[in-house]
């Protein structure tokens, strides 16, 4: 009887001596949408900008609306580490800022340039923070992607985050994650590129009534790193030319001449694609060959008098779409060898097949990679026409 | 503190001393007996009752010799006494022989054999019978100059029609309960299970009350250790009144410290057979309708009539909710404190804005809300069972609109927190043999997740599996079948498989192996299909 | 505590058959399995994966399989010398076949081993919690609150204590599958090749700080005269070490096929795995989950070594009852987990140094004491 009273004395004092160090109600945390990350004016400073959710304005609950306030407040600090910058934000905010909900990670180009290590090595080590964090790279400062409000969500985070699930329909830009982004910089000799942000237009004028939304953000293309520095930045074309070769188009559109009316265009609805990366050493030579597979239907045709039941409408349709992507892939190849950053992840694909070889090529690669001897190779089928067969001609009589 | 526990032992022991003593004396009467003086008789009769109010002697003549019966009011069935007893003593008698026999031997001998028209009676000597089966129902028939008495079966009293027990309403199954009648009971029982097996042994406990005591088990399933077990238990029950199951129960517990149960109890014969069936031991109790079982292991909790009645698909279902609400109605309330005070990146980023958002402004912590609320609910839970129906109702929709509507609306508490506290109250409904444990359990989760968030939470639940593991019932270990772990038991744990495929009885409490179903009978369509005759 | 008295008389009973054995209870095999399992599993689920892969890369996994063949086999040493003793415990038939002196010095260099390996994993324990739950609580907090639990396990015996993992740990590797199904869609297959890069021979020279971890199964020589069967015990711990190096070996294939080239520089990649879960919007960040198997799994593996090294220290001073000892056992553990290493990193390197002793106490002298007996044609009673 006495023990389990002195085991009780003990088990009360040491429950209770132990709450409050991790204990913040949920409504103290700071909710954080996005965050962003600029150079700071100050040398070797990080200026760092959030969305701070400001969650009953979100749910109104009692009052029905709530529609009243900003959902979100933008607050900005320096520091001279990422996270000195995030608890010299407390100073304004009052709270400590809650990591793990923090899907986007926006780096201001200037700071990427410069190096973004400190970043990505606390992003890694916090037990807050989140490897699903995406980043994404704004070609001006990040700070003015925050500020820019996007009607449609009361969250600039969720936005984004739509923007970066609907990649998948025009397959313009790379969506790649804090992982996906360490492991190409851990690589000895694969580049992480990623997607980029653009504010596009200008301030919205209040004494006009008009429903577009003046500024915008706006996808485009993506970013790419040589180890932790950005060093230069892709198209959407091109973007798209390198994730032809990563197997990673899930669908899009792409627009070809019409066989015979070389004038007007067509387009295609991509459905699916595949790569290949296949390195071959012959002889002590290194070639690769890129085999892009790809499968898509006829989405549009202008009214011209052609027949598309006849074979070789199809096989020429097939052979423009094919020309396309390798035009595409192409594109993104000589870019590639310009910044010499191997975006592709070919050394990999050499690594995998030659790992005895692969030695004598891994401290090389810098200076091998923008001369290597790539062979592009599209293989690329029309599936369905789509619900009608021959465009209607109007002069047809 | 060991100094105040002999103390305690010391006081108790006189005082229990004291009463032994005091029962002595009482107990050396029964070595009085009778004297063979009618009035003498009656004196002593009376004395030794307190010349009570609902002491009826009737006194009369057999021919020319006295006599008289003795019975409390209202423990007879007066009818039988006037129509089979008195009627026949003073009338019929005569009737057949005018003169009756003189002498008291003969005479004695004349009523028992031709007047007294009652199944039951017996002869005494002993004035110590004659009072305890009097404070029965029986009545006494004294006769002038014979020092024995004729205690004739006349029990008869108002007692409550057999109804559909409250407590374990079924949809399908039997809807008959036991009474506060030992008797009846018993023979409900008997009416279950027809067999010569059933075996009920009778004892009388309670010093003042002299409760009936009735074990009931079924010889050849039952182990016969646990029936020796609860023999030996029962003798060590030494109280002065037995009003209610619940008395026997605090005595016999395996672990009287333990928030869990270890004895079991129902109020439906079916119930109270099948627990005959699996080798379980019953233990009836005059006075009220709750019927001890024993051992109790755990998965009983899950356990409900209707799982059986119902087809075995519809028996898991039942199954999976039950163990579901315990589940919810035990963890809940931590979980929640616990993710929205520590670790709320384990929920949806929309929905901890939803819960950031209806928790802003509340004045009092997570844990205090659940506190609070849970508190509520049990008041107003407990106000609702003690009220007659249509108050209790009223207060439940006060009640309801108080926590519900005003102290939402008011800002006092969350929205989240109620619904968790409404659904945490409801869920322990689901199973609701152990009701108020589940009380116990919920706080101190609560609390322990409180202080320290998930890890306090999982330590918690390990200290708690920990002692339910190290508890016994009558031998069995409490948890099993899960631990010790006994996988053909488990068809009868999470799911409820076809009664066909049930084939052994619970090897926990058996421990011989016995079939309770033949296991060649697979149910299906018959192998030689019958054809349509043309 | 008072008890009745219908209890009191049987607790008399039982003491009174139960003299000379300062364990009554009886364990079956299945449950020995269990307890296998947790040992092996706990603190190897969430150290190996890196600690492997920083030698061997990507091929970290072949080394999982080759220490699970090492492993029965050394298991199946262990289980002959059970067999040959199948109603006492290594500290005791030491001393049988060593003699009075050394037995002694075999049984105390258990005993250390014990007391070690608890403190290092009390200090796993805590360093996982701190760094990745509650970096703000201090360490005795959590650690007391761990030590409550494993104490009343402890003292429960080791009938409770082998029922408590029958229970838990199926739910455990239930959880563990759910959870690698659920980031199955992660993993990449890239991640694995290419195969046998660093050759048979790193992968051979790197096994022997899993081994160190897997031998611990010598610590079921505590428990083989409490089994059931004890002459089925081959079959159990080779059953029970096969299961765990499956397990092992699932969670190895999520880590890898997942993290790709980053798992050499995780400290606890089995939980960042499990954070990186994403379902449907729906199902995000479960580190609870993870937390669960963590505090469940490391119990009953701290609970088992604490049990061993108290019945061990009470066989060695010939004491009739071990429960005295649980208290002043844990504060020893307690303490030593504090003092001897400054951090974690330090705990890291010093595992790494220490594993070869640790492999001679857990073989070496078994495989010597087994020897030793069959020479000297000493056999313990057969059940």
């Amino acid at each position: 009887m006495k023990k389990i009273i002195i085991c009780l004395m003990l088990i009360c004092f040491v429950l209770t001596s132990a709450g409050c160090w991790n204990w913040i109600e949920i409504e103290n945390r700071g909710l954080v949408g996005i965050l962003g990350m600029d150079k700071a004016a100050e040398k070797g400073k990080i200026k760092v900008s959030m969305q701070m959710i400001k969650p009953s304005e979100i749910k109104g609950g009692k009052e029905g609306g709530g529609g009243a306030g900003e959902a979100v407040v933008v607050y900005t600090d320096t520091g001279n580490t990422p996270l000195d910058a995030l608890r010299n934000i407390s100073r304004k905010t009052g709270r400590k800022i809650f990591l793990p909900e923090i899907s986007i990670l926006v780096i201001g180009q200037e700071l990427a340039r410069e190096g973004v290590g400190p970043i990505m090595d606390f992003w890694r080590r916090d037990h807050e923070t989140s490897l699903r964090t995406q980043v994404i790279i704004s070609s001006g400062k990040a700070e003015e992607v925050l500020n820019t409000k996007i009607p449609t969500e009361k969250v600039g985070g969720f936005a984004l985050d739509k923007m970066l699930e609907a990649t998948k329909f025009h397959s313009k830009a790379p969506v790649n994650d804090i992982l996906e982004f360490n492991n190409d910089v851990k690589s000895e000799t694969s580049s992480p590129a990623t997607a980029a942000l653009k504010v596009i237009g200008k301030e919205k004028d209040p004494s006009k009534e008009s429903f577009s939304p003046g500024k915008k953000i706006i996808i485009d293309g993506s970013a790419v790193f040589k180890d932790y520095k950005m060093t230069g930045q892709l198209t959407e074309e091109e973007s798209r030319g390198m994730l032809w070769v990563k197997g990673k188009v899930k669908s899009g559109v792409i627009i070809i001449p019409v066989p015979g009316y070389e004038d007007k265009t067509m387009d295609l609805e991509i459905i699916r694609s595949s790569s290949k990366i296949k390195p071959e050493i012959k002889n002590g030579k290194l070639s690769i060959n890129i085999k892009v597979k790809q499968e898509a239907n006829i989405s549009s045709i202008p009214p011209v008098d052609i027949n598309i039941e006849k074979s070789n409408f199809i096989d020429k349709v097939k052979e423009e779409n094919e020309k396309a992507i390798k035009k595409e892939v192409l594109a993104s190849l000589s870019k590639a060898r310009d910044l010499n950053a191997d975006i592709f992840s070919i050394g990999e694909a050499l690594h995998e097949k030659y790992p005895r070889q692969w030695s004598q090529y891994e401290k090389r690669w810098n200076d091998l990679f923008p001369y290597l001897n790539v062979k592009v190779q599209v293989d690329a089928s029309i599936e369905r026409t789509g619900m009608i067969t021959n465009p209607l001609m109007v002069n047809s009589r | 503190m060991k100094r105040f526990k002999k103390l305690v032992k010391n006081i108790t022991n006189k005082y229990t001393k004291a009463n032994n003593k005091k029962l002595n004396n009482k107990g050396d009467k029964p070595g009085r007996k009778l004297f063979n003086d009618l009035d003498r008789n009656m004196d002593t009769a009376k004395d030794k009752l307190g010349r009570s109010m609902d002491l009826v002697v009737r006194e009369f003549k057999v021919g020319h010799t006295r006599g008289a019966l003795l019975c409390i009011n209202g423990l007879v069935n007066k009818s039988i006494i006037d129509n089979h007893i008195l009627e026949t003593l003073m009338v019929h008698s005569r009737e057949v022989e005018p003169n009756p026999v003189g002498d008291g031997k003969k005479l004695l001998q004349f009523i028992k054999n031709n007047t007294i028209a009652a199944l039951q009676y017996e002869e005494t000597h002993l004035l110590d019978d004659v009072l305890t089966k009097v404070l029965l129902g029986y009545t006494a028939l004294y006769i002038d100059g014979l020092d024995s008495a004729v205690l004739i079966n006349t029990i008869g009293f108002e007692m409550r029609a057999i109804e559909e027990p409250q407590t374990e309403a079924v949809v399908r199954g039997p809807r008959e309960g036991f009474t506060e009648n030992l008797q009846l009971n018993i023979s409900m029982l008997r009416r279950k299970i027809r067999s010569p097996e059933l075996r009920l042994e009778s004892k009388t406990l309670g010093r003042f009350t002299g409760t009936p005591v009735c074990i009931a088990y079924i010889d050849g399933i039952v182990n016969e250790k646990i029936v020796e077990e609860v023999r030996e238990r029962l003798q060590q029950v030494d109280i002065d009144g037995i009003l209610e199951s619940g008395y026997i129960e605090d005595f016999i517990e395996d672990a009287p410290y333990s928030i869990f149960p270890t004895v079991g109890n129902t109020e439906k014969p079916d119930v109270l057979a099948a627990k005959l069936l699996e080798g379980r031991v019953g233990i009836l109790v005059d006075g009220t309708p709750m019927v001890l079982t024993v051992p109790y292991v755990f998965i009983e909790t899950i356990q409900s009539s209707e799982d059986y009645y119902a087809r075995w698909a519809s028996g898991i279902v039942m199954r999976m909710l039950r163990i579901l609400g315990i589940l919810i109605t035990t963890q809940l309330p931590a979980l929640y404190v616990a993710t929205i005070s520590y670790n709320p990146e384990v929920m949806p980023t929309i929905l901890v804005i939803t819960v950031a958002a209806s928790r802003e402004g509340i004045p009092l912590p997570a844990t205090a809300e659940m506190l609070i609320l849970g508190l509520i609910f049990e008041i107003l839970r407990e106000a609702g069972i003690r009220q007659p129906r249509p108050v209790g109702q009223a207060v439940s929709i006060v009640g309801a609109l108080v926590i519900g509507e005003a102290a939402m609306k008011s800002g006092l508490v969350s929205s989240p927190a109620v619904m968790v506290t409404v659904l945490t109250g409801i869920a322990s409904f689901v199973a609701p043999a152990q009701g108020n444990v589940y009380v116990h359990v919920r706080l101190f989760l609560l609390f322990v997740s409180a202080v320290t968030g998930f890890l306090g939470f999982f330590i918690g639940n390990l200290v708690l599996l920990t002692h339910l593991v190290s508890l016994r019932s009558f031998g069995v270990p409490y948890m099993s079948p899960l631990g010790p772990s006994n996988y053909k038991g488990w068809k009868d744990v999470y799911l409820r498989v076809p009664m066909w495929a049930m084939i052994d009885r619970p090897g926990v409490i058996n421990w011989k192996k016995q079939q309770r179903v033949n296991k060649n009978v697979n149910p299906g369509p018959p192998k030689n299909e019958i054809k349509k005759e043309k | 505590m008072s008890t009745p008295a219908h209890q009191k008389t049987k607790l008399k009973k039982k003491s009174e058959a139960v003299v000379k054995m300062l364990e009554a209870g009886k364990i079956s095999n299945k449950q020995l399995v269990f307890l296998i399992i947790s040992i092996l599993l706990s603190t190897t689920s969430i150290f190996l994966p890196s600690a492997i892969y920083q030698e061997v890369k990507q091929d970290a996994w072949m080394v999982i399989i080759l220490v699970v063949l090492v492993t029965a086999a050394a298991a199946f040493v262990l289980a002959l010398l059970g067999n040959r003793f199948q109603d006492s415990t290594i500290i005791q038939y030491s001393t049988k076949i060593l003699g009075i002196p050394l037995g002694k010095v075999v049984g105390l260099l258990y005993i250390i081993y014990f007391i070690y390996i608890n403190a290092i994993i009390f200090r796993e324990f805590m360093d996982m919690i701190t760094t990745s739950y509650m970096p703000e609580t201090p360490s005795l907090v959590v650690c007391i609150s761990l030590f409550i639990a494993v104490a009343y396990l402890v003292r429960s015996g080791i009938e409770v204590l082998s029922r408590v993992s029958e229970i838990t740990i199926p739910v455990i590797l239930l959880l563990l599958v759910v959870v690698i199904m659920m980031v199955l869609p992660e993993v990449k297959i890239s991640n694995f090749k290419p195969v046998m890069e660093t050759g048979l021979l790193e992968i051979t020279k790197s096994i022997y700080v899993p081994l160190a971890f897997f031998l611990e199964i010598v610590t079921m020589l505590m428990l083989v005269p409490y089994v059931n069967k004890p002459a089925q015990v081959k079959r159990t711990f080779i059953l029970g070490v096969v299961i765990s190096g499956l397990f092992l070996l699932l969670i190895m294939f999520a880590v890898i096929g997942v993290f790709g080239n980053l798992v050499g520089s995780m400290n606890f990649s089995t939980l960042r795995v499990i954070k990186y879960i994403k379902l449907f919007n729906l199902i995000e960040r479960v580190e609870p989950v993870i937390m669960l198997m963590w505090v469940y799994g490391i119990s009953i593996k701290i609970a088992v070594f604490f049990y061993c090294s108290v019945l061990a220290l009470a066989q060695w001073l010939n004491l009739r009852e071990y429960k005295a000892l649980v208290l002043p056992t844990g504060v020893i553990i307690i303490t030593l987990s504090f003092i001897m290493w400054d951090s974690s990193m330090q705990l890291k390197t010093h595992v790494k140094t220490i594993a070869p002793f640790f492999i001679v106490v857990e073989i070496a002298i078994p495989a010597f004491l087994l020897g030793v007996s069959a020479l000297r044609g000493i056999k313990g009673v057969r059940k």
